[in-house]
């Protein structure tokens, strides 16, 4: 996992809990690492042991935690630098959505060892969609959900997110439905 | 068109930005993403007015183009300045198509040129391109926020690091001051390693054990400050701690004794705490020399224990002793002494003062010391003042320690105090309140000098025997007094009693009996007994009294009243009492008082009151006022009359100022109200009065000094004269009047007569013209009285005024002898007046009226055919003019009052030679108005001599000034 979500992690727990709380997790999950680099690869066990840690440090489950993640991923990385990216995604959720699997491919230009998920969107109408979300790791599936409402903070539509029974091969499947935007 | 064998629609989604320009160089087609972005790029325009070529440079010719086909140019829109990076390619029949895209070299371009990454078709690498430079950018700035954090982390390991140099200074400091404060510290501080060496030693453990921290580091501790007889122990305590981990002294505070590098021994308080070093465990000990301390602890147990011996004890000699014993044994005396000087050799009544005795009133000896011929000489010697031991201490008043072995002549018994292995001998004063009573004797055997703050110690243990000798006094006396009381009490009619306010029952003794008629046992002595025998009226006093005393709301009970004799009469009391003891909760236990017989005392109090009731009755039924004065002017008695004059009532006037009734009579100063008493005294005074609403009126004042039981007084009587000043105004007026109203009909019956003796009616018959002399006397009489009530009145209302001129006394004579000639004839008596040229100032018709008045005297009583002499002589400023006649004379006791008003020498005399008895008093105001005098003066051979005096001519007389 790259750094750039460790640092998301990192990000939440300091905004709502507190310095204390993140080092409190960082040693609990037994990580020594002062500052994640974005474009350094980091285990995937490590961000599950951060999950794991400020689940039991916050006291909250570690969906919840992981869909706030999402969410607040979306947000944060618009901030650091990466908005331009996103916009680069679509001129509209739709469209975003649409490209999602193209953005990866690009981010995995820049990230060599980005094991990327692969998106791809089925029964697109201009109000709805389903998002098929197939990755390498498990686990990530709330994750996803917290994207999908962040990506709809960020482009300022109403996304309402249902999981649908996913096909073999796949993580998950979300049925998305939202407003939408003039220039969608 | 079609080109690439691809249809437009294919062409526009592979290839956004192509456009395709027909042989003259004219746009005929345009990519969708061209047409949004660059609307100017319409169809049909010509390519030199939309592009420039920018690589390579050449003009945007159709040559050149032909020559560039399939090389890599770039082309810059001419509006806006957006950059084409691709190829032209023939498309046929002259045509070129340019398949490319926006060369951007930062993705924040794409927001200038209004483009998406979208525009890109997939396979252009300029999307990937910007995708990727996004993600440097991203990149940068991350590693711009680690360096930032790295930054800060540098810069906390610095803090770090200057906070761990300082920490190791303050260390090491703080290393340093621990050891100067080791230093510093009021107890030795000593450590040892595991094997009791000593490791530290600080600067007190060199002052309390006498070795230097260089010769006590690195020796064994038990070597230098444990006694020899306790190294075994020390030992084994050390062995076991190691071994076990035991450790019966850590951490607690003990007390053991010590050895000072001189070998003296002495008690320490010690705390020792373990210390575990890196390789091996130590000791640190705190330690205290509280020689001092027991020092003081034993002589404060000795300082109670002479107090508590004391407390308890009646005699002095009973309890020397024990005090002694108490002494030495806590403070290690081995014997000790009380010299006390005998009171009796200081005072011999007669015969002066002479040396005073010390006597040994008591000794202790320990047991080695107590059967020794020394304490035996001790114990029954005496020596005089100033003599030995204890004398020389008396003598001096101050402590005296001596070396036994080196002091004989001060020590009379130094040879036996030898022999008894006595070392040191220490002598204090014994007195109290400057008086010597006598000495303390304390004896050591211990080789070492007695601690000075031991024997100053001592000093306060002769203060408690000398209060106790005060105290042993005080009661000698208290007894003697007790008894004197008991006399007192016999003698005095005084009787005593106690009574228990619980039970009801209580005592009385003889004396009280007595005074009720009762013999021991016939009074029952109860509460309730005793108000049966009280007098009804006054039985509910007495309770009152006892009530409020019982409940704390008076101090004592003083009452009097009536208890009834054996005999049935009522005898009088005085009854004082006083709660004496009280229990824990301070209820009253124990009443105590006195009965004293009063009768005698109430009898004379009610004669006295009954003398007092018939003097306030005199005094109130006076008609004067009388009033007596406190020596600050303050009213302490007045009678009714007083106050009903000044319009108060008599009650309220005690306590007023006298200056409130009568503003002018006296002083409100002290001092001078005593000059001006002392002036006033007897004096009968005319003085303004004012009453309580501010009226003023005459008072007539008298004062006078009093001796009372007070001291004296000063009392006074006022009449109201209101009423006779009243009086006074109307006869005034009256008379006035009445000489006013006859004068005028007077001086018509006068002119009536003269016109009738005169003849002007005509010729009166003889016996008429007689009758007609009578009227005219008689009225001209009349006259000269109504003129001398007319004078007098003046005189009496200050009218009566003169106007003094130089005159001639010749021509007043001379008028007067006109006026008196007739009736000096018709007495057949001559008037000798003597030649005088002397001048007088004088107001010549008031002379002339004096002078006539006196001749007219002169004549009316001087006998027929004798003479009246007048004569004249200058007394200095004064001419002094004599009339003298041959009558009768003045008696003696008149000439004092003959010239007061109405006064004649006899009464006969008004009516033998009918005048009002004013001429005289006439005179005298006429003579005093000028300033002279008059009188009159047996004349010698019989009749009397009228004389007075005026001021002699040029003699300025001022009236005020004689006056």
């Amino acid at each position: 996992m790259y750094g750039l979500v460790n640092q998301a992690i990192e990000d939440l727990v300091r905004t709502h809990h507190g310095d204390q709380a993140w080092e409190a997790i960082k040693r609990r999950a037994g990580v020594e690492i002062d500052a994640f680099v974005t474009m350094e690869g980091y285990p995937d066990e490590m961000s599950y042991g951060l999950v794991a840690a400020a689940s039991a440090e916050l006291g909250a489950p570690a969906e919840a935690l992981l869909e706030a993640f999402g969410e607040h991923w979306t947000l944060f990385t618009a901030e650091r630098g990466y908005g331009a990216m996103f916009k680069m995604g679509g001129s509209s959720f739709k469209e975003f959505m649409l490209n999602l699997h193209s953005l990866h491919s690009k981010i995995a230009l820049g990230f060599p060892r980005l094991q990327p998920p692969s998106f791809w969107c089925t029964d697109v109408t201009d109000t709805s969609l389903h998002l098929h979300y197939q990755s390498a790791r498990q686990g990530f599936t709330p994750m996803l959900v917290g994207l999908v409402r962040g990506l709809g903070r960020m482009y300022q539509v109403d996304v309402t997110i249902t999981p649908q029974a996913a096909a073999a091969g796949e993580n998950a499947v979300l049925f998305v439905t939202f407003t939408p935007t003039p220039h969608a | 068109m079609t080109a690439l064998g691809l249809t437009p629609d294919q062409l526009s989604g592979a290839f956004p930005f192509h456009f395709v320009a027909g042989a003259d160089l004219r746009i005929v087609q345009a990519g969708p993403a061209w047409v949004r972005v660059a609307p100017a790029t319409c169809v049909g325009a010509r390519l030199a007015d939309v592009f420039r070529l920018q690589r390579p440079q050449h003009p945007l010719t159709p040559e050149a183009l032909q020559l560039h086909v399939g090389s890599l140019m770039v082309l810059e829109c001419l509006e806006g300045g957006l950059p084409l990076r691709g190829q032209f390619m023939a498309a046929g029949e002259g045509s070129l198509i340019f398949l490319g895209s926006p060369l951007l070299r930062d993705p924040s371009e794409l927001a200038q040129f209004k483009l998406s990454l979208t525009d890109w078709p997939p396979h252009d690498p300029v999307g990937d391109y910007l995708f990727l430079l996004q993600g440097r950018d991203a990149a940068l700035e991350n590693a711009r926020d680690l360096s930032s954090h790295l930054a800060r982390q540098r810069d906390e390991l610095r803090a770090s690091v200057i906070t761990l140099e300082t920490s190791a200074r303050a260390r090491e400091r703080a290393e340093r001051r621990a050891e100067q404060v080791l230093d510093g510290t009021l107890d030795a501080v000593i450590t040892i390693d595991s094997v009791a060496n000593v490791t530290f030693w600080n600067t007190q453990a060199e002052q309390v054990f006498g070795w230097t921290r260089a010769e006590a580091v690195g020796q064994s501790l038990a070597h230098l400050i444990i006694p020899e007889r306790l190294h075994a122990a020390h030992a084994e305590g050390m062995g076991r701690h190691l071994k076990t981990g035991e450790a019966r002294l850590l951490g607690r505070r003990v007390e053991v004794p010590a050895r000072h590098r001189t070998g003296r021994e002495f008690p320490v308080e010690l705390t020792i705490t373990a210390m575990a070093g890196d390789d091996a465990v130590g000791f640190s000990a705190f330690v205290r020399d509280v020689t001092i301390e027991r020092r003081n602890e034993h002589l404060l147990r000795s300082q109670h224990d002479v107090a508590r011996i004391l407390t308890s004890a009646q005699q002095l000699s009973a309890a020397a002793p024990a005090i002694l014993e108490s002494v030495c044994s806590q403070l290690g005396w081995a014997a000790g002494a009380i010299w006390l000087k005998d009171r009796r050799s200081v005072s011999r009544p007669g015969q002066g003062t002479g040396p005073a005795t010390l006597r040994c009133l008591a000794a202790w000896a320990d047991a080695a010391l107590t059967a020794t011929p020394f304490m035996a000489e001790t114990r029954t010697m005496s020596m005089e003042e100033g003599t030995g031991l204890p004398g020389a201490t008396d003598m001096e008043q101050a402590a005296t320690v001596i070396d036994v072995a080196q002091c004989d002549h001060a020590f009379p018994r130094h040879a036996l105090a030898l022999q008894a292995g006595i070392r040191w001998a220490v002598s204090l004063p014994l007195s109290v309140e400057e008086e010597s009573l006598g000495t303390l004797e304390f004896f050591s055997l211990e080789t070492a000098r007695p601690v000075a703050e031991v024997v100053e110690g001592l000093v306060s243990i002769t203060r408690q025997i000398g209060q106790f000798i005060l105290r042993e006094r005080s009661e000698r006396r208290l007894v003697a007094e007790r008894q004197r009381l008991t006399l007192a009490l016999e003698g005095g009619a005084l009787g005593t009693w106690e009574f228990f306010p619980a039970s009801g029952d209580g005592t009385i003794d003889e004396r009280c009996l007595a005074m009720l008629g009762y013999q021991s046992g016939e009074f029952e002595t109860t509460l309730r007994h005793w108000a049966m025998s009280l007098h009804p009226h006054d039985l509910p006093v007495f309770q009152v009294a006892f009530d409020r005393h019982l409940s704390g709301e008076i101090g004592a009970v003083e009452v009097e009243g009536r208890v009834r004799h054996k005999d049935g009469h009522w005898v009088w009391v005085l009854d004082r009492g006083r709660v004496i003891e009280q229990d824990a909760d301070g209820k009253p236990i124990r009443v105590s008082g006195t009965l004293l017989d009063i009768s005698a005392r109430k009898r004379a109090e009610s004669a006295q009151r009954q003398n007092d009731l018939r003097v306030r009755a005199m005094m109130d039924n006076l008609l004067e006022g009388l009033f007596i004065l406190d020596g600050q002017q303050r009213i302490l008695q007045v009678n009714r009359a007083f106050a009903r004059k000044f319009g108060y009532d008599s009650k309220e006037l005690p306590g007023c100022s006298i200056g409130d009734m009568l503003p002018d009579a006296l002083s409100t100063d002290g001092h001078a109200l005593a000059a001006s008493y002392q002036r006033s005294m007897g004096q009968v005074l005319q003085r303004n009065g004012r009453r309580a609403d501010g009226a003023i009126f005459p008072v007539e004042l008298c004062l006078y000094e009093i001796e009372t039981s007070d001291g004296r007084l000063v009392a006074g009587h006022v009449r109201d004269l209101s009423p006779l000043q009243e009086a006074e105004r109307l006869k005034k007026q009256f008379v006035a009047s009445v000489s006013h109203e006859l004068r005028t009909p007077l001086t018509a019956i006068r002119g009536a007569l003269g016109l009738l003796s005169s003849g002007a009616v005509g010729v009166l018959p003889p016996e008429s013209s007689e009758v007609l002399d009578v009227a005219e006397r008689n009225v001209g009489r009349l006259s000269a009285i109504i003129g001398d009530i007319l004078d007098f009145e003046r005189i009496q209302s200050g009218l009566f005024s003169i106007a003094p001129a130089d005159i001639p006394l010749s021509s007043v004579v001379q008028g007067a002898l006109d006026v008196v000639g007739t009736l000096a004839r018709e007495a057949d008596v001559r008037i000798a007046a003597t030649p005088s040229d002397l001048r007088v100032r004088a107001d010549e018709a008031r002379l002339t009226q004096v002078l006539v008045n006196l001749l007219s005297n002169a004549v009316k009583f001087s006998p027929a055919g004798s003479e009246v002499s007048l004569t004249a002589s200058r007394q200095q400023d004064w001419v002094e003019v004599r009339v003298s006649d041959r009558g009768r004379g003045v008696p003696e006791a008149l000439r004092s009052i003959i010239f007061e008003p109405f006064r004649q020498a006899e009464q006969s005399d008004a009516r033998r030679h009918r005048g009002a008895g004013l001429g005289l008093a006439i005179c005298r105001a006429i003579v005093q108005q000028h300033g002279g005098t008059i009188g009159v003066t047996p004349r010698p051979g019989g009749g009397a001599t009228f004389w007075f005096t005026m001021p002699a001519a040029g003699i300025a007389t001022d009236m005020k000034e004689i006056l």
